[in-house]
């Protein structure tokens, strides 16, 4: 195990050194980190969607090494450059940064929205190099882990990873976020199946025998809603206020950093939970340091606590979501699903069979990319600000034209635009009515992995169902997806609320 | 989010499109073979390697939860009183989403194939920023009207895909369109508020570069498909690249 470690810290600094001294690193990465930032900080474009579009651009025509550059630097610039909008006008740029304006615009009205960036922008580096430290050091054991992961596990931990997405990203009632993952199963079920290669529901049209190409699907759940939003909205945007010192005071960082460091670690936890994101680390590393601080009074009024607490947790996310991605191929938050779809448009399967260098480059570049929103951050935060005043309804329109072309590129074919559109529609219909879209979207990832995984399964064991309870991995992953449905129960909800007041008054 | 009548009065409705779509895919899934399973020529007869295995789960349980989401929105309030979708379109928010929504659909089904996409791309985001920018109904209907009128026509004459790529009657409507919604889009702000918004004045400009350089950069610089190669303005951008600006780069 130890040779284990030091093989990966070796490959990192191998990668680190390759990609610090070519060139070519800086004029994908800064590019990337720049346009991520903008994504960020203009309220209607997410960090998923700099993701996906980027996934259109560069597609399988560029080595995956040089588009993991601007990848994964747009997905850290654009998590950092939501809390832009979230401090200085709060309005959220991006849902992983709702957390952030909670004290992040009292403090601009103090007159300290420069102060509040410049922690901000500390804090997300921190949090960045925080999720790539447990990167780093979790998926070389995870990936030993792996390889004694069969079919039944398999087929359970994707059925696992839709509930809890379903469960924990479902804003209303939590069984639309399980009917999200099953749309999103029954979509990845469209197609010649994987083992008899029998047509599914094709109706005869031969572009479907591939099933649904997942860069058309991603930017149809990703990209139209938002645009239909923002047309709905119509123009959203503010006047920033004047900002004054940005440079942060590294003693207020010194002073916070076992808030930091708690924060970090919630953002990596939750990361690493399959499609709950950035906006959920947000909220959870807020409220744990809101009741954990000996003045929560003080949170929602301008404490520092609860700015550095949100926004590292965001931050740190990051590599929490591309642990379970590298180690299983399942993605840990909504941009992780469409950097998967990157990955698996250039033939990269994630997985124990994955090469170790990648996951060292995976590693190295998230490192530079959070120095180089350090850099960016401190030093051409103004600029960004001044991107603020920018109103939605005359970018959002850019952005239909961006997919467009990136979603039939990627394919090369009409039918992935038609494909795009429509899954866009139903998507932005799905929203509106409080449906989660991360399930969905990681139950299209994810849908040919369960098939596959879980005849296969029933193939070994000649028909018994018994090989899911049998095995020690698949009975505790079938024991917590029972959890989570009969935790949704009536009764079992009833018996639980009748529960908790009980141990209050104890 | 909206209130719990109203989510449950959606959710009614909703529930019952699942349970009608979870029936009828539960049918297509029975057409598959379950017993009678054969792979590569092989009999592969048994019902756990069936691939109507799976869908039979996903569809059963979509209808199991239908259901469910039927009896929750019942019991809260969601028992229907008329179509809520109706009574949504007409009010300002629903106009809005639909005309934006038959654009997108318009620019994807019936332009994108068919005409050149600098100028379908210009149209349509020139249409958006009028139409929406400016919050008043009549800039969106004027928008609407803009882009459905070229997109019907080279859906109606253009229809097959054989002909998508050869006539440019379209691409010349699209362009006569998209100067007509210049000056009316100029007009109609000048008339409403007395001046035209200043992004209003750089939309025309932003149509036109943002599109030209992004199939530019994809088809030259990415190396990338696009869509409509032979469309009236690209088909001479490619080909004075290779013919003239290549050679001339390369000193030939």
């Amino acid at each position: 195990m130890m040779d284990l470690m030091l093989g990966q810290f070796s490959n990192f600094g191998i990668s680190l050194w390759l990609l610090a001294s070519d060139p070519v690193t800086y004029v994908y990465l800064i590019g990337a980190v720049a346009l991520g930032i903008l994504f960020g900080a203009l309220p209607g474009l997410t960090a998923t969607l700099a993701v996906t579009i980027l996934t259109g651009f560069f597609g399988n025509k560029f080595p995956v090494e040089q588009s993991l550059i601007a990848l994964i630097g747009a997905y850290v610039g654009a998590i950092y450059g939501g809390s832009y909008p979230s401090i200085l006008l709060n309005i959220p740029g991006t849902a992983a940064s709702a957390a952030t304006a909670m004290d992040g615009h009292p403090l601009t009205k103090q007159g300290r929205g420069g102060e509040a960036l410049g922690l901000t922008t500390t804090a997300s580096v921190i949090g960045t190099l925080t999720g790539t430290f447990f990167l780093l050091l979790l998926v070389p054991l995870l990936l030993a882990l792996a390889r004694q992961i069969a079919s039944p596990e398999k087929a359970l931990l994707a059925l696992f990873g839709i509930l809890i997405s379903g469960t924990l990203m479902s804003k209303d009632l939590v069984i639309k976020g399980w009917i999200a993952g099953l749309i999103g199963l029954a979509m990845a079920m469209v197609g010649m199946d994987p083992i008899l290669s029998e047509h599914r529901f094709t109706f005869g049209w031969s572009y479907l025998l591939s099933g649904f190409m997942v860069v058309p699907v991603l930017m149809g759940c990703f990209a139209i809603p938002q645009i239909l939003q923002g047309m709905r909205e119509g123009p959203l945007a503010g006047a920033p206020p004047q900002l004054g010192r940005i440079r942060p005071q590294f003693g207020t960082i010194a002073r916070n950093l076992p808030t930091i460091a708690r924060s970090g670690t919630i953002g990596v936890g939750v990361g690493a939970l399959p499609g709950v994101g950035e906006d959920v680390a947000g909220w959870v590393s807020y409220g744990t340091a809101k009741s954990l601080s000996d003045r929560p009074e003080e949170f929602g009024k301008g404490s520092l606590r609860g700015l550095l607490s949100s926004e590292t947790a965001n931050n740190a996310c990051i590599g929490g979501a591309l642990i379970p991605l590298l180690v299983l191929g399942i993605p840990g938050s909504p941009p992780a699903a469409a950097l998967l779809g990157a990955l698996m448009i250039n033939n990269v399967a994630p997985g124990p069979t994955i090469d170790p260098m990648l996951i060292a480059r995976i590693v190295a570049i998230l490192v530079m990319a959070s120095l180089t929103i350090l850099v960016i951050g401190l030093f051409t935060a103004r600029l960004f600000v001044s991107v603020l005043r920018l109103p939605q309804t005359i970018f959002l329109p850019a952005v239909l034209v961006l997919t467009t072309i990136g979603s039939y590129s990627v394919g090369g074919g009409i039918n992935d635009l038609f494909l795009m559109i429509v899954v866009g529609m139903i998507s932005y219909a799905m929203i509106r009515m409080d449906y989660p879209i991360a399930p969905l979207v990681i139950g299209v990832i994810l849908g040919g992995m369960f098939d596959e995984s879980l005849r296969r399964s029933l193939f070994l064991a000649d028909g018994d169902p018994s090989i899911f309870v049998t095995r020690p991995g698949a009975a505790i992953l079938l024991g917590l997806c029972l959890v989570l449905i009969l935790s949704q129960l009536p009764p079992v909800r009833r018996t639980l609320a009748r529960m908790t007041p009980r141990r209050r008054a104890v | 989010m909206q209130s719990l009548a109203t989510r449950r009065r959606q959710d009614f409705w909703t529930s019952l499109v699942l349970i009608g779509v979870s029936l009828f895919f539960l049918w297509r899934t029975s057409l598959l073979p379950f017993a009678g399973a054969r792979g590569g020529g092989v009999g592969a007869g048994n019902w756990y390697m069936s691939a109507g295995l799976v869908p039979t789960f996903i569809f059963g349980a979509l209808l199991v939860l239908g259901v469910t989401l039927m009896v929750i929105a019942l019991r809260q309030g969601g028992a229907p009183r008329g179509f809520p979708v109706w009574s949504w379109a007409r009010s300002a928010e629903g106009g809005r989403i639909l005309a934006a929504a038959i654009i997108l659909l318009a620019y994807i089904f019936a332009l994108v194939p068919r005409v050149d996409f600098i100028l379908a791309s210009a149209l349509v985001i020139l249409a958006l920023i009028h139409g929406f920018h400016e919050t008043r109904p009549r800039a969106t209907l004027i928008a609407l009207a803009a882009v459905m009128l070229p997109a019907a026509y080279a859906l109606v004459v253009n229809f097959p895909s054989s002909r998508w790529a050869t006539p440019h009657d379209d691409d010349w409507l699209v362009l006569t369109a998209f100067l007509l919604l210049i000056l009316a889009s100029w007009m109609d702000a000048r008339t409403a508020r007395g001046r035209i918004d200043p992004y209003l004045k750089i939309a025309p400009i932003i149509s036109v570069l943002l599109p030209l350089l992004l199939i530019c950069a994809m088809a030259f610089g990415f190396r990338q498909n696009v869509p409509n190669r032979t469309g009236l303005i690209f088909s001479q951008i490619e080909y004075h690249y290779y013919v003239s600006w290549r050679p001339w780069v390369q000193g030939q």
